[in-house]
């Protein structure tokens, strides 16, 4: 478990244009990639976000909504994905 | 965009300003006002303790023309004698009321009844002379004793003609401010006019925009949220209005969204078990183990 709390970050940020479906979406494309919330590398955020893209409405601007995501992240764990 | 609420503020605080200046300036008109009226009251009050005094240094005249007339009638002279002397006091006490009067004349009016005062004294001082004269049969005869007061009828001169003058200048003085009184009247007219006509445009378009901004966005989000409630949630709910219809208006196209979302998903789920249900039944047996 590289990124403690990366889900409230991702869900929080989902939450504000799908609302009850970040849950979803988010478990929908952990499921996709085989892999548990706790054991998501940071190397696998990318892919995740790839994923995560399919998985979102398309009446959404979803481009947007990923870089939104990408900012929190940065904002929240700057110095890990920097590294990274 | 501004808030409903930031707009009513906005609108009513206008709304008060034109009211609280239209307040401001009927004060202040209406003191002006009064303060003139009662200058154009005091102005004509004046002009009329000056018309009685003028009125007693004409009878003055007149009671020494009878005295004169009947110079050679004793009986006749000493009625006129009398009634010279009471219009003398009366007019001696009205120059001293005057003089002594703290409100209402100004210095410049009482340095005139001063002068009024001695010219009063110098003609009064005249009089007696002549008077003395005529009754002890120095003068005799009506022309006799004009030509003795001569002198003295010259310097009361500028008792009459003061107090003419004077008076004018109190009726012009009470007439002036009259003026002022219509014309701030006539303000008081215009400036009401304009501030109602202000306050007139304002209320007009407080209730134009108002009922527009606040029912406009809200009806328009009760159609989508209609429309949503009876299954129809493809078309996006417009996002418009003031913050607070536009907060209520984000979260009914969050809601709408993740509808969509579950929606989609149930249908994917009921295809995929349709779909296992129509297999064969070695594979249902795989699916229910």
């Amino acid at each position: 478990m590289d990124i403690m709390g990366w889900r409230s970050v991702v869900a929080d940020v989902l939450a504000e244009k799908i609302g009850i479906l970040s849950d979803i979406v988010i478990d929908e494309t952990l499921e996709e990639m085989g892999v548990s919330e706790e054991n998501l590398q940071i190397r696998q955020l990318g892919i995740f976000m790839k994923h995560l893209y399919a998985k979102l409405p398309d009446d959404i601007d979803r481009r947007q909504l990923l870089y939104e995501i990408r900012d929190s992240l940065m904002k929240e764990y700057h110095l890990l994905l920097a590294r990274n | 965009m501004l808030s409903v609420r930031s707009k009513l503020t906005i609108a009513f605080s206008i709304f008060f300003a034109v009211l609280i200046a239209q307040l401001a300036l009927v004060y202040y008109f209406s003191n002006h006002s009064a303060s003139l009226i009662a200058k154009a009251i005091q102005a004509h009050e004046q002009s009329n303790a000056l018309t009685r005094l003028a009125i007693e240094g004409q009878k003055l005249r007149r009671f020494e023309k009878e005295f004169f007339i009947y110079a050679d009638n004793p009986e006749r002279r000493a009625k006129y004698s009398g009634e010279w002397n009471d219009s003398y006091e009366k007019l001696k006490e009205g120059l001293a009321l005057l003089n002594a009067s703290k409100s209402g004349w100004s210095e410049s009016d009482k340095e005139k009844a001063r002068a009024w005062n001695e010219s009063l004294r110098d003609y009064s001082s005249g009089f007696n002379k002549v008077d003395v004269a005529v009754n002890s049969g120095f003068i005799t005869g009506t022309i006799a004793a004009n030509m003795a007061i001569k002198e003295a009828k010259n310097r009361f001169r500028v008792f009459l003609k003061g107090t003419a003058v004077e008076i004018d200048n109190k009726v012009r003085e009470a007439s002036e401010f009259s003026s002022q009184v219509e014309q701030n009247f006539a303000n008081i007219q215009k400036v009401l006019l304009v501030l109602s006509v202000v306050a007139l445009v304002i209320g007009g378009s407080l209730l134009l925009t108002i009922p527009r901004a606040i029912a406009g966005p809200i009806s328009t989000l009760t159609e989508s949220v209609i429309d949503i409630s009876k299954g129809n949630i493809s078309r996006p709910v417009e996002v418009r209005g003031g913050p607070e219809v536009k907060g209520l208006a984000e979260s009914v196209e969050r809601l709408r969204v993740a509808l969509k979302g579950l929606m989609l998903r149930m249908n994917k789920l009921q295809q995929e078990r349709s779909q296992g249900q129509g297999k064969t039944p070695s594979g249902e047996a795989k699916e229910v183990a």
